[in-house]
């Protein structure tokens, strides 16, 4: 029988990192039903015998403030696994056990792996194993997953483990006030087979009021029962003043004084090296310039090497592509080949190297920790539009790819919040657009080209903020919750981890985007090259209808049809280009036909107009409302026409 | 006082927080609850502030911080 296992942790206890360690390449990466919250399982084996185990997005406690916390609770309590590896930072004991002495109340087995000691030792901090083994009767396991250290003990751990049905804290058999009325409310919830599984965690919770769960309890008790539970309750609070969530406070002060009592702290007085960089890195004055160079940097590399394998890439299909012309007779199938095939996954295959890329970099900016301080410095100006630096993680992995930036907004708090940052971000210029704006870019302004892309791309981004302006202004009028994280201390992230999740981005991309891109390439092949008494096909016959709405910005019917095609993927405005004009170098027929005015008014309607579909798949989902997705569609394409208009004809009265 | 009035380098107790049920469990979450101790690493006057607590930074927005009642110490 497989067995399931669960590794639940803090945000920067290091749980991806475990999870990579024990799984490697054996993981997908999919969504939990009805959300689009990462989901990611994997599977390895101890001794022959296989262990699935799933990564739960991090728990700060079992009181979920947010949508990916309540996801992960939801999971623990619903589905029963056969054990949680319950991941801790060593170098933070106060925080993690905070969280692992609510998990004992899961009536779940649980194991501790005790990660970052390196770190702690850096620090001075000295942990005395044996006397945290002592206070908690589950099995505990020390090391640190970065330098490889404890993870061939903790299968060990969890191989012993895994088929012991119940770990309970002795620390918790103390005579304490709180304790003892959570287990005489839970022996009242057991009758009830709601609760039978979890009775001590939904006593917790009845004792909380937390509003998540409080509501149902009453709704499923008899009024008998309801009664003893509220005079119980009622009880424990007589005296106490305040009523606020006690219990955390009480979990607070049990894991500071365990802390204490297992940790030797050398002091010094000498400031860490972290808060030396933060000291130039987050100064009032230069953060905003560090903040520029190092992400104009990071573009800089993005496309620096993303060109290189690109272009080795074209340059191999265009070697297959001729050798085909040379073997092959002219006629359908040498066509179907060369521009419907090769010229699809042409099309897909050469935006990859962006992506890869892309991903690499920001994973490195995340995982040192200068992402977060990201967030510390963008709050003041998010703000101007309703919004707090959280957000501005979302737009910023919008220069990558919309769909995970979209689904990134899981982790801000309340609705609000994330449909505004939803709304922006289909106007942050994604990698798609700008590899189609340096491809047409280059070929039309020449030596400009470099400062011209930028003025583009800098339009676009102004148009994000005017967006989101306007969108706080007159549609989610609200000041936002405000801001609450933890700064994780900067440290060198693995290559290995870098790789791994970049390949596995990229290979999402190729599954959600990639076979679509691809389709609709050949899609577009066929439909430009039947009938074939018609020069263009059905696709001329087609747009030529068309091209009349497009007619005051100046675009002929090959770039109406493109720009029609590119709702279903950005990308394809190129490839569908190229199958349109087709005969002769894409570039050639560019450079003559396009003029310089009307090449710009082409490009800037491009980077505001309409999110691709996958995008608009995950808005609908994400903010559960068609009236939203249309909202964004009518907005984009009435503001990509209007701009572009007043653009044009002011470009023309210029020059 | 406010824990917004604090200066870089000032620490202070927590005496209580002012805000509904969701604020006071985000914030106490994150390991700041009554009576507990912290530093202020980083106040610039506006935007938000970086607070230490126990062994861990935590990023407070603005209007969060002035919502949390401190003692200087």
């Amino acid at each position: 029988m497989n067995e399931k296992i669960v590794i639940v942790g803090q945000p920067n206890s290091g749980k991806s990192s475990l999870f990579n360690a024990l799984t490697g390449l054996d993981q997908t990466v999919g969504n939990w039903p009805g959300v689009t919250v990462e989901k990611k399982e994997g599977f390895f084996f101890i001794d022959g015998e296989r262990y699935e185990i799933i990564d739960l997005p991090g728990l700060y406690g079992l009181t979920p403030t947010g949508l990916d916390e309540k996801i992960s609770l939801d999971f623990l309590l619903e589905s029963s696994p056969s054990l949680i590896v319950n991941i801790l930072d060593g170098s933070n004991l106060e925080r993690s056990l905070f969280l692992s002495l609510q998990l004992f109340f899961l009536d779940i087995p649980v194991i501790f792996f005790v990660n970052k000691i390196d770190v702690a030792k850096s620090k001075g901090i000295k942990i005395d194993e044996e006397k945290l083994k002592e206070i908690f009767s589950c099995d505990i396991v020390f090391g640190s997953v970065k330098n490889g250290e404890g993870i061939d003990e903790l299968k060990r751990v969890i191989k012993n483990n895994i088929h012991k049905k119940i770990c309970e804290t002795k620390y918790f058999k103390v005579s304490d006030k709180i304790y003892s009325y959570i287990e005489k409310i839970s022996e009242i919830l057991i009758k009830y087979k709601e609760f039978e599984h979890h009775p001590k965690f939904f006593s917790l919770k009845v004792i909380e009021d937390d509003k998540n769960f409080s509501p149902f309890i009453c709704k499923i008790l008899d009024s008998e029962d309801l009664s003893k539970i509220k005079k119980n309750v009622e009880e424990l609070y007589k005296d106490f003043k305040k009523k606020d969530f006690l219990t955390l406070d009480w979990f607070y002060s049990l894991s500071r004084g365990i802390t204490g009592e297992v940790t030797k702290r050398e002091f010094y007085d000498k400031k860490s090296l972290t808060e030396e960089i933060d000291n130039t890195l987050l100064n009032r004055f230069f953060s905003i310039p560090i903040f520029l160079i190092i992400f104009l940097f990071i573009f800089f590399l993005t496309f620096f090497f993303g060109d290189i394998f690109s272009k080795i890439i074209s340059f191999l299909f265009e070697t297959i592509s001729t050798y085909l012309s040379k073997v092959l007779e002219k006629g359908f199938i040498l066509s179907f080949l060369t521009e419907g095939i090769i010229g699809g996954l042409g099309s897909v295959i050469t935006l990859i190297p962006y992506i890869f890329f892309m991903y690499f970099f920001l994973g490195f900016l995340e995982d040192t920790g200068y992402l977060a301080r990201v967030v510390f410095i963008m709050d003041r100006f998010m703000h101007k539009i309703g919004l707090h630096g959280k957000s501005f993680i979302s737009l910023i992995l919008g220069f990558g790819c919309s769909v995970p930036a979209v689904l990134s907004t899981r982790v801000l708090d309340t609705p609000k919040d994330r449909i505004k940052t939803i709304l922006i971000i289909p106007f942050i210029p994604c990698s798609s657009r700008l590899t189609v704006l340096i491809f047409l870019g280059a070929i039309l302004f020449g030596k400009f080209d470099f400062l011209i892309i930028f003025i583009l791309f800098l339009l676009s981004i102004v148009f994000a903020i005017f967006s989101g302006f306007i969108f706080d202004r007159f549609l989610l009028k609200e000041t936002s919750e405000g801001l609450i994280m933890e700064l994780p201390d900067y440290h060198l992230p693995t290559i290995k981890n870098l790789l791994l999740n970049s390949y596995f981005k990229v290979k999402d991309f190729i599954k959600r985007a990639g076979t679509l891109i691809f389709l609709i390439t050949l899609i577009i092949f066929l439909l430009s090259y039947f009938p074939q008494n018609v020069d263009g096909g059905f696709i001329k016959i087609g747009g030529e209808k068309i091209t009349f709405l497009f007619r005051p910005l100046g675009f002929d019917m090959e770039r109406t049809v493109s720009l029609l095609t590119g709702f279903f993927a950005k990308e394809s405005v190129v490839s569908t280009l190229g199958v349109l004009y087709k005969g002769e170098q894409l570039e050639n027929i560019i450079s003559a036909r396009w003029g310089k005015i009307d090449g710009f008014v082409f490009l800037l309607f491009l980077m505001i107009y309409l999110p691709c579909i996958a995008t608009a798949i995950v808005i609908k989902q994400e903010t559960g409302s068609y009236l939203y997705l249309s909202g964004i569609i009518v907005y984009s394409v009435f503001f990509a026409y209007i701009i572009s208009f007043i653009a044009r004809y002011l470009l023309i009265a210029i020059f | 006082m406010k824990l917004t009035d604090l200066k870089e380098g000032e620490k202070a107790k927590v005496l209580s927080l002012y805000g509904g049920s969701n604020f006071v469990c985000k914030i106490k979450n994150m390991g700041i609850t009554d009576h507990c101790f912290v530093e202020v690493l980083k106040n610039d006057g506006k935007g938000p502030l970086i607070i230490k607590q126990d062994g861990s930074k935590i990023i407070i927005g603005r209007m969060m911080a002035s919502r949390i009642e401190v003692e200087k110490i």
